[in-house]
């Protein structure tokens, strides 16, 4: 559904252009984004999960994307553009209870993570003066695959340790606006600087799926789905050294930063067997945490006409 | 059948974006010549028997641009609303209005100017000035200003002017040529020289990123 709203969204824009006989130019190009990443998940805070209170470790991991981007200038002034990317990484994410309740003591696992941001913008050049302002929309998805989790579970005195399998997906969308200015720099290259700002909501969803061998089901198999609606807004940031590397290809080198914080609006929690607390909005995985990425991207763009 | 709607509508607005192309290049042998437009002179002195030297000054250019250039020339037709901007503001605008002025009418270079006729000793003297303008930068690549009588020579005074102007517009062009490592082709003498956009280095364009 949405990718045919871009495609309308492409054949109104050209249809326009030509209706007028305006200039229309076309830009493709592509990405490497390496970045180090203070994922709001799993950022060190207290969370609810099965009933009993845990902190989590704070997980940094590099996240490594690689991207594409399709732009259509019109008259060198309105720009349509589309700018998305898609990565992953792997990194260590444990679970530790802070009651003294018995129960489970530990959750660990290294999941694989699977990142996608797509950027959707309308922008404008602000005459000569190398300003221009852009607003648009903003689409993300986090996929976390918890195939091979280990739990160590204290009942009685007694420690015992077992796998676990989980998986955590995050959606978040809304909208963005931001300015920026490119101006001349040595030998026929130039600096562009941006800036923006970014609102969006967003849902979490958590399963995490137990077993426990040598209990009556349904105790050997608890099961537990957790649901999230949060809010989050946050600021980005680009500097971006261009240098034309013919009248056709540029060449971009970025330096990039995305931050925001997120709130937990509603939380339910459904599980198959009894839990000693019901979880609130507040103890959420997303809620008061934030967001923090920052690193460099090595990007080509080609004028196509 | 969502499917099959979507492969529709992707070649649907694929053939739509090889128009946008066709429309870009325009007639395929002119593909990137950089699109000129000469604006007539805004007479500055408020006297109307010289509207003429304005006309004659727009046509001189032209004439001096088209000995030395291969070009696209703007028709005049489409250039009266700016030329009715530049009169209102006595032939000076500022950049940014000139810029959006020539993105309007899809001009790459603007050459326009005024003059001033007064009362001298020997007749009348006039003041001219001509700048040639670069919309993608905003920039003024070429001015000039001369005074002069208006005699029975004013014209040749037109023509000498336009044709520096000129010169400097195939200095800046080397200029530009030479700073990004391009090398002119070797031409038979007397050949005209192709104004293209390549030749004057068009500024990036990267989609915002957020």
């Amino acid at each position: 559904m949405r990718f045919r709203v871009i495609l309308v969204l492409l054949a109104v824009w050209c249809f326009s252009g030509v209706a007028i006989g305006a200039e229309m130019n076309g830009y493709v190009g592509g990405d490497v984004y390496v970045s180090n990443w203070q994922m709001g998940f799993a950022s060190g805070k207290v969370v609810n999960v099965f009933g009993s209170q845990f902190t989590s470790n704070k997980a940094t991991p590099n996240l490594y994307m690689a991207g594409l981007s399709l732009s259509l200038l019109y008259n060198k002034t309105w720009a349509l553009s589309y700018q998305g990317e898609a990565g992953g990484t792997k990194t260590d994410i444990s679970l530790n209870r802070t009651s003294a309740a018995s129960g489970f003591e530990e959750l660990k696992s290294t999941p694989n993570i699977f990142r996608t941001d797509h950027n959707l913008a309308i922008s404008r050049v602000l005459g000569s003066s190398g300003f221009s302002v852009f607003l648009g929309g903003k689409v993300q998805y986090f996929g976390y695959e918890h195939s091979n989790g280990q739990y160590t579970n204290i009942n009685s005195g007694t420690t015992a340790t077992g796998a676990f399998s989980s998986k955590t997906t995050i959606l978040n969308y809304g909208p963005a606006a931001g300015l920026a200015y490119m101006f001349p720099f040595v030998q026929k290259s130039f600096i562009s600087v941006q800036a923006g700002i970014v609102y969006f909501l967003g849902n979490y969803s958590q399963n995490v799926n137990l077993l426990i061998p040598g209990r009556p089901a349904p105790a050997n198999n608890p099961i537990l789905e957790q649901v999230e609606k949060f809010t989050g807004f946050g600021y980005t940031a680009l500097v971006s050294f261009i240098k034309p590397l013919s009248q056709t290809l540029l060449f971009q080198l970025s330096l990039r930063g995305q931050y925001y914080t997120t709130k937990t609006k509603t939380l339910d929690v459904t599980s198959n067997v009894p839990l000693p607390t019901t979880a609130t909005a507040g103890d959420g995985a997303m809620n008061d945490v934030s967001d923090l990425l920052i690193g460099g991207q090595i990007a080509v763009i080609y004028r196509m006409f | 059948m969502k499917k099959g709607n979507n492969i529709i509508l992707t070649a649907f607005v694929a053939i739509l974006l090889s128009g946008c192309a066709s429309a870009a290049g325009r007639e395929a042998e002119n593909g990137e010549l950089v699109k000129v437009a000469t604006i007539n002179f805004v007479n500055t002195s408020g006297q109307e028997s010289h509207d003429y030297l304005g006309g004659s000054l727009g046509e001189a250019t032209v004439r001096s641009m088209g000995q030395i250039f291969v070009y696209r020339q703007i028709p005049a037709e489409s250039t009266g609303a700016l030329f009715g901007k530049l009169k209102q503001a006595q032939g000076t605008l500022p950049a940014s209005d000139l810029r959006s002025a020539a993105l309007s009418i899809d001009a790459d270079l603007i050459i326009h100017g005024d003059f001033k006729v007064s009362k001298g000793k020997k007749g009348d003297a006039i003041e001219i000035r001509m700048q040639a303008f670069r919309t993608d930068r905003g920039e003024v690549i070429a001015a000039l200003s001369r005074q002069t009588n208006v005699s029975n020579r004013i014209f040749d005074e037109i023509d000498k002017m336009t044709a520096e102007l000129v010169q400097s517009i195939v200095a800046y062009r080397k200029q530009q040529m030479a700073e990004s490592g391009q090398r002119d082709i070797a031409m038979p003498k007397g050949a005209k020289i192709t104004l293209s956009r390549d030749s004057i280095n068009i500024a990036p364009f990267i989609p915002p990123i957020f």
